[in-house]
């Protein structure tokens, strides 16, 4: 009879402190950081800027939130598979090239939406094939179509009068629905839609398993690249929709929108909880660090601080984030 | 000849597993020590502890009849020890010069200067015999050629005690006997040189004494010249077999998977092999002679390897070459179990239940909708005896024999016919081990096979049906496991002869 | 074996031969690209970008990125023209260098934070920092400073001098000092390199340091050059900078490569813009172009890794 190992058992969740204060301990540490300060600025403005907790207000900033958030989801997809998008900025700008060029204007409007949003699909797919089959750096990559798409615009659009926004895609970014931004409602659909195949389908274990081990799911057979390739398409796409929403929330053709977008995608997604590969967080807490940000950006304006206020705010929060979490790591 | 170096008493334990255990030894100038023992007997740990790599968990290393305490490989460097370890500590976009003159090169005023590393370097490499010019890249070296780098390194730093794992196992015979002379001129300068081989005839030519250890305790240490190939094998192995294994089977005969035509790289030709419905086979030898490769290569992973594989299932048979990943593989029924269960694996991060269903999930298409299998996972935990407060725990927190039951749970789910296993219990305990060799049993009795392989030659002829001996990526024997001894497996292992002619030996 | 290449040459020499190429394409093909007044022109064009690829080369070929480089180009031109004195001026900004180059060192080294993510936070709190010294561009250079970007001497522009300055530093720097043998160790072993001896750490953060101090350096040529500050006129830099680097035949995953070819491909950008400009093509078109030779550049060196 073989005596059975009593140190078989290394498992720390079996040791674990089974009182409330444990259990509270356990629970405090997995929210994610957005929370905390979605709070605290909640608080400040309680007491600087009460103004802005008005209800109209709330929902114009979740309305400017909406486009980041998309942007955000966009991120999040990418880094749950080790990777990362920089070419989000480069998205934003195509789609409102689209969108404000005479020959989709005269489109019929669930075109006049598609295209961009297919266009945008392929630019991940671009950007995918790069990643996974020639495997270069998912930094260089994105960050190289990003240019070539700003470029190609403003190449393309220079010595042209500027286009104007279609009536429909005018609708999403600025229309509401019983005083509820369209804009907002889209960007919560689009949550709801996207944690279907993350928690209940097939793609979304998948997605666990390359995260959190791309080496094993080599390995074992698991179709590492095509599960990378698919979080590029699906990260061109939601990059789209969110410059679909913004280009229609701005209502012209404009060259400078979303210069920002990839910084704050990033600070988005860090705050929100996730790192690279980690199969734990899901949408909520990015999603809540969207709206963090643009509240954050909204209390910056509102104490003047424009602009360099903003860069600075942002920098510093990423690198905060980025050296205290230990998040961001270099995985080399 | 005076005591150069010393470890008196020395333990090391990882993780609960004592690796060592009170084991003395002691390097005299001008000689050449043989450090041996079967695999994982603790040799390489001994000798990291001399060299400064680990530290000891109990025992004292003496350098000259001071204490010593290194803390790095340079601590032990600069008095006097060099390593020179299977995978090299060269830099390998260096220069030679530049790698051996690393962190402490010399300067003139304010740069470089060049022109004296190249001369001291010319210097430590003729005595070394070896004839590269100093600005070569290390990256254009042959192994050889940078084992000698390594060596010159030594000489350079003024070592007194060299120290080489396992010198031979990638030259060829014209840089053995390079290294031979080598060793024979740094002994005759008084030098102390730690020798850890298996190779019985290297450590009767070269060595005046032998350190044998068995299972990290100390056998003992002999002059070479009082020894022979016979006693030194009966010290090394030989220990009460304990009743872990499960009975064996009894082949029906028809063959499961049948494997021809194997090339393992560079035209190396594989024999024939096959493995019976119900069969335990074992891939037995010396370490790293290519065991890994032919597990490899049969899942798909093995770049430079190939085969032709047959799969007879109930009434259908297939024909298909693994390449390309294991993908293939898994789609006619080869699971296959990598050694290092926590880099490649398993995914750490995620519970029990989702490292079990994902072999499922992984044969679902990518839209479908992912199902817990909560029964079949319950199922498995039963039936391996996986313990675990939940199956929502991460895998990470699970003991090592928790951890490859989980993994050997995600292939059983998938229904594979056949389970290639590399160290199927590396790091587990025993109780875990005899719990994964039933169910490795009673997958074969269900109609499966297994095909391992394993440096403990105890679990090779305890739990397989039948040994394959590899040497030097050949199979030199096939034997079954029936009353097959440890020693027969090593001399049918060792005896390689300088044309590499493979020698089959009969069984003791 | 022979050893006609050194150690960890890379693709440089190609990057030559496809310089050398470019070079007689475009003298072929355009009359106006002969000139000596082209060809000056063209020089002094591509200074500010081959002094801040030196450095970039330094943290590149330890299998890092810098992506500040561009925001302290515009910080010191914003800090130059808004401070009197030339002295103080540069100064200040080689300060603001140094400390730039701990953060991201510090980051990169000690917090094991992914370069990327570091020198793009930097990069975006600098930026700011920028804004609130300089909103919009304007200011005042000292005209000593104006001469020494714009002047000649003997005829020679004064920014040829300069490049080939920055060239000799920094070739002292990476092929005759021990930290440039380090930075190679780092970026071809790093572990054996640590195990040798090396400080990974300091000589990590000294790169950062002196890739920052290169990018300051082209700031205060870029501000004689404008003889105004301006805070977006680096915007471009960091990643034109590692474009210059990888076309030049660095490898991105450290330890091969040199300043030759960070040269050349400085050299190449700057002939592709004046190529584009002969061409009469709109200059907006440039970024495309440098965007896709880097696509090309990491298709020709294939890694085993996927993603980041």
């Amino acid at each position: 009879m073989m005596k059975s190992d009593t140190t078989l058992i290394a498992d720390k969740s079996a040791a674990v402190d089974r009182s409330a204060l444990g259990r509270l301990q356990g629970a405090l540490t997995d929210v994610p950081p957005s929370v905390w300060i979605l709070i605290a600025l909640l608080v400040f403005c309680v007491f600087a800027s009460p103004v802005l907790l008005k209800m109209p207000f709330q929902l114009v900033i979740f309305r400017q939130a909406a486009p980041l958030g998309l942007a955000v989801c966009a991120q999040v997809l990418a880094m749950r598979c080790r990777s990362i998008d920089l070419s989000i900025v480069g998205v934003f700008i195509l789609v409102n090239f689209i969108a404000c060029s005479p020959a989709v204007a005269a489109l019929d409007p669930w075109l006049a939406v598609l295209i961009p949003l297919l266009a945008g699909a392929l630019i991940g797919l671009i950007n995918g094939f790069f990643i996974t089959v020639v495997r270069a750096s998912a930094v260089i990559v994105t960050l190289a179509t990003g240019a070539i798409l700003v470029g190609i615009v403003l190449f393309l659009n220079s010595g042209f009068p500027p286009g104007s926004v279609p009536e429909v895609i005018k609708y999403l970014g600025q229309g509401r629905v019983a005083s509820v931004p369209i804009a907002g409602l889209i960007w919560i659909a689009t949550l709801v839609v996207l944690t279907l195949p993350l928690h209940f389908l097939v793609f979304g274990r998948l997605l666990k398993a390359v995260g959190d081990s791309p080496n094993a799911g080599m390995l074992s057979g698991l179709p590492v690249r095509r599960v990378i390739l698919f979080c590029h398409i699906a990260s061109g796409l939601l990059a789209a929709l969110g410059g679909l929403l913004l280009t229609g929330y701005i209502g012209v053709s404009s060259t400078r929108i979303g210069a920002d977008v990839v910084m704050n995608s990033i600070a988005g997604v860090i705050l929100g909880g996730i790192t690279f590969g980690s199969p734990k967080g899901g949408l909520f807490g990015p999603a809540i660090a969207a709206f963090s940000l643009a509240l954050l950006f909204n209390i910056l304006n509102v104490f003047g601080a424009g602009e360099s206020g903003k860069f600075i705010v942002q920098g510093l929060v990423i690198a905060g984030a980025a050296l205290l979490g230990g998040i961001g790591t270099n995985n080399r | 000849m005076s005591v150069l170096v010393q470890g008196t008493g020395l333990c090391k334990a990882y993780e609960g597993v004592q690796s060592l255990a009170d084991v003395s030894i002691a390097g005299r100038a001008g000689s050449i020590h043989a450090v041996t023992g079967e695999n994982g007997a603790g040799k390489s740990t001994l000798m990291k502890i001399i060299a400064g790599v680990i530290r000891p968990s109990a025992g004292q290393v003496t350098l000259r009849g001071k204490a010593v305490d290194f803390s790095s490989p340079l601590d032990a460097l600069k008095a006097g020890i060099s390593t020179v370890f299977q995978e090299f500590s060269l830099v390998s976009n260096l220069t030679v010069a530049e790698t051996m003159f690393l962190a402490h090169e010399p300067r003139k005023g304010l740069f470089l200067d060049r022109p004296e590393m190249e001369r001291r370097a010319a210097l430590a490499l003729a005595e070394v015999g070896l004839d590269v010019h100093p600005r070569r890249a290390v990256s254009s070296l042959t192994v050889a050629e940078q084992q000698s780098v390594e060596i010159a390194k030594g000489l350079m730093a003024e070592a007194d005690i060299f120290i080489f794992d396992e010198p031979t196992a990638a030259l060829n015979t014209n840089e053995v006997a390079r290294l031979e002379r080598i060793l024979l001129s740094l002994r005759d300068q008084g030098k102390c040189i730690f020798y850890i081989s298996h190779r019985m005839p290297e450590i009767f030519e070269l060595c005046d004494t032998a350190t044998v250890l068995k299972d990290g305790r100390l056998v003992g240490t002999y002059p070479t010249a009082e020894l022979d190939a016979d006693r030194l094998l009966s010290l090394m192995v030989g220990r009460e077999v304990e009743a872990l294994y499960p009975p064996r089977a009894d082949v029906t005969g028809e063959n499961l998977m049948t494997v021809t035509g194997m090339h393992l790289g560079k035209n190396r030709k594989v024999k024939n092999f096959a493995l019976g419905r119900g069969e335990i086979v074992a891939l037995a030898g010396l370490e790293g002679q290519g065991q890994r490769e032919i597990i490899r290569t049969l899942a798909g992973l093995e770049p430079d390897g190939s085969a032709t594989v047959r799969i007879d299932g109930a009434g259908s048979s297939c024909v298909f070459r693994p390449s390309g990943g294991s993908a293939r593989s898994l789609r006619h029924g080869i699971a296959f179990m990598p050694e290092d269960r926590k880099s490649e694996g398993l995914y750490l991060g995620l519970s029990v239940q989702d490292n079990l269903t994902l072999g499922v999930h992984q044969k679902q298409p990518m839209y479908g909708i992912a199902r817990g299998f909560p029964s079949l996972v319950k199922k498995l935990a039963e039936r391996l005896r996986i313990r675990t407060a939940s199956v929502r725990t991460t895998v990470l927190s699970l003991s090592g024999g928790n951890q490859q039951k989980v993994m050997l749970g995600r292939w059983l789910a998938v229904e594979a016919s056949v389970l290639l296993i590399e160290e199927p219990t590396r790091g587990v305990d025993v109780g875990a081990k005899a719990e994964i060799y039933n169910v490795l049993r009673e997958f074969c009795a269900k109609g499966g096979a297994v095909l391992f392989c394993s440096r403990e030659l105890p679990e090779v002829i305890g739990l397989a049906d039948r040994v394959l001996v590899v040497s030097d990526g050949q199979i030199v024997a096939d034997r079954p496991a029936e009353g097959l001894s440890e020693e027969s497996i090593l001399q049918a292992a060792m005896n390689r002869s300088p044309d590499s002619q493979p020698v089959i030996t009969e069984p003791v | 074996m022979n050893i006609r290449l050194p150690a960890r040459t890379g693709g440089q020499y190609a990057a030559l031969g496809l310089l050398v190429v470019a070079v007689a394409a475009l003298s072929v093909g355009f009359q106006d690209f002969r000139t000596s007044g082209n060809i000056e022109n063209l020089l002094v064009q591509a200074t500010p970008l081959l002094i801040v690829a030196i450095g970039q080369t330094l943290v590149v070929l330890t299998n890092g990125l810098d992506l500040s480089v561009g925001a302290m180009i515009s910080l010191t031109t914003a800090i130059i023209a808004v401070t009197g004195s030339p002295l103080a001026g540069v100064a200040l900004s080689l300060g603001a260098a140094v400390v730039l180059g701990v953060v991201n060192g510090v980051g990169v080294a000690r917090f094991k934070v992914h370069p990327i993510i570091m020198t793009l936070a930097t990069a975006t709190l600098l930026q700011g920092v920028v804004l609130v010294i300089l909103p919009t561009p304007g200011g005042a250079v000292a005209v000593g400073l104006v001469h020494a970007a714009n002047g000649e001497l003997l005829g020679i522009p004064l920014a040829i001098l300069w490049s080939g300055l920055a060239l000799l530093v920094g070739a002292l720097l990476l092929h005759k000092s021990r930290f440039g043998l380090h930075l190679y160790s780092i970026g071809g072993g790093a572990d054996n390199a640590k195990l040798a001896g090396v400080h990974v750490t300091r000589t990590l953060i000294a790169s950062y340091v002196v890739c920052a101090l290169f990018a300051a350096l082209a700031g205060v040529f870029m501000a004689g050059r404008i003889s105004s500050g301006d805070p977006w006129v680096g915007a471009s830099y960091g990643l034109d900078s590692i474009a210059a680097v990888a076309v030049g035949g660095t490898q991105l995953i450290g330890g091969i490569g040199g300043l030759l070819g960070t040269a050349c491909g400085a050299l190449l950008l700057g002939l592709i813009g004046n190529g584009l400009n002969l061409m009469q093509v709109d200059p907006f078109f440039l970024p495309v172009v440098n965007g896709s030779l880097l696509l090309l550049a990491v298709c020709l060196r294939r890694r085993k890794e996927l993603g980041l």
